[in-house]
Formats: C-alpha cells, sequence, structure tokens
C-alpha cells in the first residue's frame, strides 16, 4: 500500500523525523557492537578459549551475532525512512510504518486544514531546531502530527503557503484538474 | 570441502547438527532480509531508502560469506555429538 498520485500532483517535499531520532539507534547497536567484541576477547583472554581450538567457533558465533545486529538495525533504519509526511499542492500525507506489517496511510486535503501549531519542547529541541508540527483538521480525524521534525517553523510556513495558493485556485474545494471532456470543458470533481 | 559436502549429504549424522542449525540461521537471515528490502525498495519514497538498500544488501553479504568462512574454519568434533545422542536416544526410550 503506498499513495497514489494523482498526474496533476506535485510533490513538494518528503519529511522524516529529525536524525536525531537515530541517534538512540546508533548508540543501541554501537554499544552492541562494542559489547560483541568484549565478550569476545574477553573469553579469549581470561578463559584462553583459542588454545583450547574454541578460538575459530567463537569468531563464528560472533559473526552470526553480527549477522543478527546488522538485520535489526536495518529494520530500525527501515522504520525510520518508511515514516514519512509527504506535502504536495494538493494534500498532506501522513505514512507511519510499524515493523513489517503494519503501515498506516492518512491524508489531509488542505480544505480540511483548521489551524496549524508549532510545538518545540525542551533543551535539545531547541538548539537542534526540531519539534512537532500539529494540524487541526474538520476531518474524522482530528489531529493531524508530524512529529520530531527539522524546522518546524519552516514546515508550517510552507504547509501555510501551500493552503493559500490551493485555496486560491480551488475555490469551494472544487478541483480542475482532469483533461478537457469533447465538448472542450474541464471535467469538475469535487470533493 | 570433500568432509563439509559428506555432512551435508547425511542430515541424520548427529554431526550434521551444526550444518542444520546454521542453515536454519541463515534461511531466517535471508527470509527477514527479503523483507526489509522490498519494504526499502517498495516503499521507500526518494533516493535514501535505495542507498540505505544497496548498503544492507552489501554488508549482508559480506557478513554471510564470512560467517559461512568462518562455520568452514570450525572443527565441529569438538561438541558432544556421542553424548548428545546417547542423551535422546534414553530419552526416546523412557517416552516409550
Amino acid at each position: 500500500m503506498r499513495p497514489i498520485w494523482k498526474p496533476y500532483e506535485k510533490i513538494d517535499s518528503v519529511i522524516r523525523r529529525h536524525r536525531i531520532a537515530l541517534l538512540f539507534n546508533y548508540l543501541y547497536f554501537g554499544f552492541m557492537i562494542v559489547l560483541g567484541f568484549v565478550i569476545y576477547y574477553s573469553a579469549d583472554y581470561f578463559l584462553a578459549l583459542g588454545s583450547l581450538g574454541f578460538g575459530e567457533f567463537m569468531y563464528f558465533i560472533l559473526l552470526v551475532y553480527f549477522l543478527v545486529l546488522w538485520q535489526s538495525f536495518f529494520r530500525s533504519l527501515m522504520d525510520y525512512y518508511l515514516d514519512s509526511w509527504i506535502i504536495t499542492d494538493h494534500r498532506i500525507i501522513d505514512i507511519h510504518q510499524m515493523g513489517l506489517f503494519k503501515r498506516d496511510i492518512s491524508e489531509l486535503r488542505y480544505s480540511k486544514i483548521q489551524d496549524i501549531s508549532v510545538k518545540i519542547n525542551g533543551f535539545w529541541q531547541t538548539m537542534l531546531n526540531y519539534g512537532d508540527v500539529i494540524i487541526q483538521t474538520a476531518g474524522a480525524v482530528n489531529e493531524f502530527r508530524f512529529y520530531q521534525i527539522p524546522q518546524p517553523n519552516k514546515v508550517k510556513d510552507k504547509i501555510l503557503q501551500i493552503y493559500d495558493q490551493f485555496n486560491r485556485e480551488h475555490p469551494n474545494d472544487i478541483e480542475i484538474h482532469e483533461p478537457p471532456t469533447d465538448n472542450n470543458q474541464p471535467l469538475i470533481t469535487n470533493h | 570441502m570433500a568432509l563439509i559436502g559428506q555432512r551435508s549429504m547425511n542430515i541424520s549424522d548427529s554431526s550434521s547438527i551444526p550444518l542444520v542449525i546454521f542453515s536454519l540461521i541463515l534461511t531466517a537471515y535471508i527470509i527477514g532480509s527479503v523483507f526489509v528490502a522490498y519494504h526499502l525498495y517498495h516503499f521507500g519514497i526518494g533516493k535514501a531508502p535505495k542507498a540505505i538498500l544497496i548498503i544492507f544488501l552489501a554488508g549482508s553479504g559480506i557478513l554471510i560469506g564470512m560467517a559461512v568462512w568462518a562455520y568452514l574454519q570450525v572443527d565441529w568434533g569438538f561438541l558432544p555429538y556421542e553424548d548428545f545422542m546417547q542423551y535422546l536416544n534414553v530419552n526416546s526410550n523412557l517416552s516409550l
């Protein structure tokens, strides 16, 4: 399941969480790699497994452990890269990947936007300029939230700018982008 | 290599237990990798997920190669196969 692009739709930007969100991942997997080496060399040094003929076996176990770590690390990267918010000139799409088999996609048309606010919370978010953008909507889901995105104020301004442009070009939320009919009249789709 | 070939041919032999376990681990890893690769390729938007995918596949290939090489270097004779088989036999007799 992935968003279906309309032929007249232009993607303005694809936003992901701030890279600081990956920091804990890097720290965790860095620690696990170091732990693997520490156990391997400790076993070799203190228990002298190498001289007992277990050296190759320990090395094999270490590599299998690294294989598992490698895949786990890229699964977490996959979660990061597949969680995204796409701003187009017609809508905002929120894609949320949870593990391998759960994926939520919701979209918001500019005509449904009621209010946009930015929430920057705490020392690190202020210093690194990241935070949440919260969009109040008139739809079934009354809040649309961009989590931990970089430069939230800039994103908010961009959304407002596209919102104004969309409302100018689509009075009463009427879509006039389909190819002309035989009578040379545009096909009007009302959402 | 001939020894490895002999091992893999006889699955019922107790000395093939490490090979079976390693094969299962590799199969699980490859299945997991296929899922990760599919998601990154199919659902990834932009160039970054594809670049991540290439790094993941390259690293997986190298690590699998190293793990297989390490497996071949191990002299699996140190494992107590006979004790293990005896244990299995005793337990199977008990259950009967």
